[in-house]
């Protein structure tokens, strides 16, 4: 068995070319 | 039932190499903290899922319900059914707000 995180959004970042 | 989808105007990618990784670290029991596996752009903002956040939006293909892709994710990870159940469907919820799944 694999050890459970909570499903998230871990990241945002603005794309800027 | 109404079928969820990804939102098609969502460019989207799988990063093999980290999810391997993250794999790896929650098979040995350990916590590879907020690390995404998959990356969206949306409208020009990028965004990162974590490791079951991201095989859930992988398995939202209308080919299964919420119940099946729970059922998936219970095989696999170490954690009460009915926790699970309340974490994917707000997770679900989530992304429906932000207009990232939709209804077909």
């Amino acid at each position: 068995m694999k050890k459970y995180q909570k499903p998230m959004v871990v990241g945002s970042a603005n794309v800027h070319c | 039932m109404q079928r969820l989808k990804r939102n098609p105007d969502i460019v989207w990618r799988v990063e093999k190499q980290r999810e391997a990784s993250v794999l790896k670290a929650l098979e040995a029991g350990s916590d590879p903290g907020e690390q995404g596996t998959v990356l969206l752009i949306v409208s020009g903002t990028m965004h990162q899922l974590n490791m079951i956040g991201g095989t859930i939006w992988q398995s939202v293909d209308g080919s299964r319900s919420q119940k099946q892709l729970v059922d998936l994710l219970a095989a696999e990870y170490d954690v009460d059914r009915a926790e699970l159940e309340t974490d994917v469907c707000l997770f679900i919820e989530d992304l429906i707000q932000r207009g990232w799944l939709i209804y077909d």
